[in-house]
């Protein structure tokens, strides 16, 4: 395990150095919070079906849910896919240490480095601009962010595959473009999916992003144990499922080589 | 450690490719066809081609990143395509064009990911980066980013990175492509020392004549995939150089520059028969090698 530790911990140093693109994000995030939060209070007074969802609660699950976007490591799927172009990946897998790993796990160093500092910041961010006031089940937020934490696991995974999606669409663009929106509309980025018609939020929740994106928002006011642990679950089974595809993709990308060459 | 380094028998690679079309067969294109050689423990070779003759396809079976569609091979005693783990732990690998580096991280972490990844001890780790760091002059640039480097500096980092577990095996291909004429004989020497001292076999593929010439004693000449020429340095020169050049130069710094074969022409005859004024020099010189191996790969065509 040492290597991957190292690997984090590389990442981490890389990210310090990515500390002013990290604070560009961060401005953005906390205009898009100020955006929605007036947005919410518009849309709120002249809709009763937004009335069981306050705007303080809102603006925390909105927080929540693009904290998600704003902490994946950029860059990781596309650098895959330069190196399965140029063949690089062929040498870098003569090293004793799956490449594979090497690319999730400075995926995931990424995204630890970020989401707590975003988080941090948004949050004191949240409260000044709410004048104090809390989420309903503000208490959860140690669990959520354990939540959050496996939802990068996911999330440093679907960016591999999307890297390794290149071995057959010769691109990684359109996955990733696909997979960015599906994570918009289905993981409720913008709205709870509880807004939508009952047959998008079933095919929403049929799909990791439904989990990663709402699941894990929610509980900002809605919180019980039993929605966590299903929400864990969920996400737990969904890297299970990309934990295959990617070792599909993988066995895939050894079989070319060794036949093709790099 | 093993007699040989690199046993090869019969070892063949042949590409597939299917035209377009359901019935059309698929088109085979033979890269390397019942290679079989062997190559001592220490032994510095240099295995040399023209473009497309086989050279990186070998390379890449040896170092398990092909897998052959016929023969057989054992690099440092192992089949490198049912124990890759355990080869990677015997061979070195540097390919001028690519990086083993990581990019936006300083060299010294680079190179602490591959030592624990390769299982060696903090005082291993240690001692050998002290030692490859002070034989190529990167003592100074350990702590920089690998972004930050000239291509000069990042090959020799690269080379650290290579052989910082002590491999049995190293193979070059093009190590010194894109260097200036002070970094390749940086790059050079280092090797030749290495090896001698270490007792690395070395397997080079390149274009550089001066590479072959500098760190090899035994030359491969592979083209069409076959095995054409296993000979030695030293033999390559005598065999291949009856020609010879001689140069004359006058005493206003002019030169004229006569190309001769001893084994057909008599250089005294030569000499009476041509008529020289204020002469100041007069040398014999042996063909370059780079000369020697266009005529071997000219002769390989025709």
């Amino acid at each position: 395990m040492r290597p991957f530790f190292l690997l984090i911990q590389s990442s981490f140093k890389f990210q310090k150095k990515q500390l002013p693109v990290i604070g560009t994000r961060l401005v953005l995030l906390l205009i898009l919070i100020c955006i929605f939060n007036q947005f919410w209070q518009i849309v709120k007074d002249g809709n009763s079906a937004t009335a069981q969802i306050n705007p303080v609660d809102f603006i925390w699950y909105l927080m929540i849910g693009a904290l998600l976007q704003y902490s994946r490591p950029e860059g990781l799927h596309y650098q895959i896919e330069q190196e399965i172009k140029t063949g690089n990946i062929a040498y870098k897998m003569l090293r004793p240490i799956s490449v594979i790993s090497i690319y999730f796990f400075s995926g995931l160093g990424s995204f630890l480095f970020r989401l707590p500092l975003l988080f941090i910041v948004s949050a004191l961010f949240l409260l000044v601009l709410k004048g104090g006031e809390l989420p309903q089940t503000f208490d959860a937020v140690p669990v959520i962010f354990l939540l959050l934490l496996l939802s990068g696991i996911f999330i440093s995974l679907c960016t591999v595959f999307i890297g390794l999606s290149t071995l057959w669409l010769q691109d990684s663009l359109p996955l990733f473009w696909i997979l960015q929106k599906a994570e918009y509309i289905l993981g409720g980025l913008f709205f709870p999916i509880t807004l939508y018609p009952q047959w998008l939020q079933e095919i929403a929740l049929a799909t990791p992003f439904g989990w990663i994106g709402y699941g894990v928002s929610r509980l900002i006011y809605d919180y019980t144990p039993q929605a966590a642990f299903e929400t864990g679950i969920h996400i737990l089974f969904w890297i299970i499922i990309l934990l295959i595809f990617n070792h599909i993709s993988y066995t895939f990308l050894r079989k070319r080589i060794a036949i093709n060459g790099g | 450690m093993e007699k040989y380094a690199v046993i090869t028998k019969n070892l063949s690679k042949s590409f597939y490719r299917k035209e377009h079309g359901f019935f059309r067969p698929a088109t085979e294109t033979k890269a390397v066809q019942d290679l079989s050689l062997t190559i001592r423990s220490g032994e510095c070779v240099a295995f040399i081609g023209p473009n497309g003759a086989g050279k990186s396809t070998t390379v890449k079976m040896l170092t398990s990143i092909l897998y052959p569609t016929g023969g057989s091979a054992l690099v440092a005693g192992i089949n490198p395509w049912e124990n890759r783990s355990a080869l990677c732990h015997q061979i070195g690998v540097i390919f001028g064009q690519r990086s083993q580096l990581w990019y936006h991280l300083p060299v010294r972490d680079s190179l602490h990911l591959l030592a624990v990844a390769y299982n060696l001890s903090e005082a291993e780790e240690k001692k050998r980066l002290q030692e490859l760091s002070e034989s190529l002059q990167v003592t100074e640039l350990l702590d920089r980013p690998v972004r930050d480097l000239s291509l000069g500096q990042r090959m020799r980092c690269e080379i650290i990175a290579s052989l910082l577990h002590s491999p049995q095996i190293l193979f070059l291909d093009e190590p010194t492509i894109g260097l200036d004429v002070e970094a390749k004989l940086l790059l050079r020497s280092f090797l030749k020392q290495e090896s001698e001292a270490k007792g690395i076999t070395i397997l080079l593929t390149s274009h550089d004549t001066g590479d072959i010439e500098k760190i090899c004693h035994r030359v491969l000449l592979i083209n069409h995939g076959s095995l054409i020429l296993d000979t030695t340095m030293n033999r390559l020169k005598t065999q291949f150089m009856s020609e010879k050049y001689i140069r004359i130069t006058h005493k206003d710094g002019s030169y004229q520059r006569f190309h001769f074969d001893p084994r057909t022409e008599d250089i005294t005859h030569f000499l009476k028969s041509s008529t020289f004024n204020q002469v100041s020099d007069l040398t014999i010189e042996n063909p370059p090698l780079e000369e020697i191996i266009r005529k071997l790969y000219q002769k390989e065509v025709s």
